[in-house]
């Protein structure tokens, strides 16, 4: 057995580098804006403890400070979503977009995108005017949930999941979310404004966003955390299979119920407010556990570590090496997953032939 | 003094898609009464698809029956509570679904569950009772080795010690001896009849025909998910009830273990 940091000190060790990458990130940007303390005094103000920065000062601070609570919430969201699913599918390669969550998603908002840009009825374009900043958002989430809820119910048949069934409807799901998606595109291609706006969401951003974006992404962050007292020794009891679980005294049912009740939440909602970010929850869940070992009732509270510090990380560097050419954290994560999850997949070959 | 395990008309179909429309599926479990004490060891024996895992499953709680039911120490089983049903009823499986990636310890700690707390973080009790069952089951040389690195007949023995360390009263035990050598073998029905004379009522699936007339103190012959024969071992164990099962494939020693006769499968010819 490889010996491995005990938890407390590994914890510690995340969290303060947590503290140091979001400090860093904070005085961070495009805009010539330096010094903790100006950031600093620029958050003491949003909270209504200190006067404002002047000018454009304070609403630079504050976007970078969304930015940075948005980036801390999606990472620590995707992560736990996905070592969820993974441990309810008892199966390592799941993830919220091999589930359909992120194109889901990405459908759902591009059909925001089009009826705000004018397109559909009068009635329909009115309403999402009107909410025009959560319309995208809610859109995406609603896109998101509704394709989890059909791959789930296609992918399981009397009430049992079955795995290699649902990764592969997953898939194909997938693929008609990205017909769909492709064939709205080049319906709007001419509409230069609109076609770059689902682009450019689709790339995955942490920019621009609002004290509402955060808080959704908390919130739901939140209410799954809970469930993880509830659900983690139950998930390491699922190893053996479901019915091996039950044996053992699992309330299986009620276990699977919260698990993806909760990946669903806080997946769904991370890609509403931060569009696709895709391998987070399936290389975040996998790096922690070959530092901490299986058992989630590490695994599942060091995601809400790790996620945050992997994704406003990785961003954090991006900026730092390639100031001129900077990347959505979509972006990033795709160039780093890709390659990363064809190593996943080479790795575990036996066990996927074992299917 | 309530039976350690009672159940009355089970019935269970596993639903068949290849039926044909309006046809009903063949019962697995075909209307079984069963009753049995503590201090008796039990061994269900029959052919390929008679029933016997299936009624394991339903006497431990783990799928509801069509009709009919269940009851642990005088409880209907579907009505425990999951840990309350684990600490009263263990199941020693075949084996498992997916082979959890965790060392020996681990997983035989898993048959705690039922007795930790609601976050419960294993206490003192929890891991003498993991010790003393991977002892018990032979297990304890491989505890901190993983269980893919196991042999067959070496995980078949750290899953009897998982149930073991469930310290449930009711043992349900689904063909322990199939992967084990000779003296393993020995072992286990020596560790499952100690564990039934002190008080555990045990049910043992079996093809093993001379270990059951070696150990156990009643003998159930399924066919077609109905008991046909339930009795002692030297009644049940004869060329007259199990020809018409089996067919005619045994061959009956003579002498053997105390007047029971010795079963051996003979060439065909």
């Amino acid at each position: 057995m490889k010996r491995r940091l005990p938890l407390p000190l590994l914890a510690a060790g995340m969290g303060l580098a947590l503290v140091l990458v979001s400090l860093a990130s904070l005085r961070t940007g495009t805009s010539d804006l330096d010094g903790l303390g100006r950031s600093a005094r620029g958050v003491a103000a949003w909270l209504g403890l200190a006067s404002p920065l002047p000018g454009a000062e304070q609403t630079i601070v504050e976007l970078r400070l969304f930015r940075v609570l948005v980036g801390l919430g999606v990472g620590a969201a995707l992560s736990l979503s996905g070592a969820l699913l993974q441990g309810v599918f008892r199966n390592d390669l799941a993830s919220p977009s091999i589930l359909g969550i992120s194109s889901g998603a990405a459908l759902g908002a591009s059909m925001a995108i089009l009826v705000l840009g004018g397109y559909g009825p009068r009635v329909l374009t009115d309403a999402a005017a009107a909410y025009a900043p959560a319309a995208v958002s809610l859109s995406a989430f609603a896109g998101a949930t509704l394709v989890l809820i059909l791959v789930t119910l296609l992918g399981s048949s009397g009430g049992r999941v079955s795995v290699p069934t649902l990764l592969l409807v997953g898939i194909a799901l997938n693929a008609a979310c990205g017909g769909l998606l492709t064939a709205i595109q080049s319906f709007v291609l001419e509409d230069f404004e609109i076609a770059r706006a689902m682009m450019s969401w689709t790339f995955g951003t942490i920019d621009d966003r609002a004290a509402w974006h955060a808080g959704a992404v908390w919130a739901a962050l939140l209410v799954s955390a809970l469930v993880i007292p509830f659900v983690a020794l139950e998930l390491d009891l699922f190893a053996g299979g479901e019915e091996d679980a039950r044996a053992l005294g699992v309330h299986t049912q009620r276990t699977k119920l919260l698990a993806l009740g909760a990946a669903a939440l806080c997946a769904s909602v991370a890609v509403a407010v931060a569009g696709q970010i895709v391998f987070v929850g399936l290389l975040v869940p996998h790096i922690l556990r070959q530092i901490s070992g299986r058992s989630h009732r590490s695994l599942l509270p060091l995601c809400l570590l790790g996620g945050p510090l992997f994704l406003v990380g990785t961003d954090l560097v991006q900026r730092l090496a390639f100031a001129d050419a900077y990347l959505q954290p979509g972006v990033t994560m795709s160039l780093v997953g890709g390659p990363f999850f064809l190593y996943l997949l080479l790795r575990n070959r036996a066990q996927i032939q074992a299917w | 003094m309530v039976n350690a395990l009672e159940a009355q008309g089970l019935a269970f179909a596993w639903p068949d898609e290849s039926a044909p429309e309006g046809t009903a599926a063949r019962r697995a479990v075909d209307g079984i009464d069963l009753s049995l004490a503590h201090g008796e060891l039990a061994c269900v024996i029959g052919p390929n698809g008679a029933g016997k895992s299936t009624l394991l499953r339903l006497l431990a709680g783990l799928c509801a029956p069509d009709s009919g039911r269940v009851w642990i120490e005088g409880d209907e089983v579907m009505r425990l509570a999951p840990r309350e049903r684990a600490r009263r009823v263990a199941l020693v499986p075949q084996g498992l679904e997916t082979l959890p990636q965790v060392t020996v310890e681990t997983f035989t700690l898993g048959g705690r569950y039922g007795h930790l707390g609601r976050f419960g973080q294993a206490r003192h009790e929890d891991h003498a009772a993991v010790r003393s069952a991977l002892a018990e089951a032979d297990a304890a040389d491989f505890g901190k080795r993983l269980l893919a690195q196991l042999s067959g007949g070496q995980r078949q023995r750290v899953l009897l010690a998982r149930a073991l360390a469930q310290e449930a009263r009711v043992l349900l035990v689904d063909e322990p001896t199939n992967s084990l050598d000779p003296e393993h073998q020995l072992t286990v029905f020596d560790l499952l009849a100690r564990l039934c004379r002190e008080s555990r009522a045990g049910l043992v699936v079996t093809h093993d025909l001379n270990l059951a007339a070696q150990y156990a103190t009643r003998v159930l012959l399924l066919q077609a998910g109905r008991v046909v024969a339930d009795g002692a071992p030297e009644v049940v164990l004869t060329r007259e009830v199990l020809a018409p099962v089996y067919g005619d494939v045994l061959a009956f020693g003579e002498g053997g273990l105390g007047g029971i006769g010795r079963y051996v499968l003979p060439r065909r010819r």
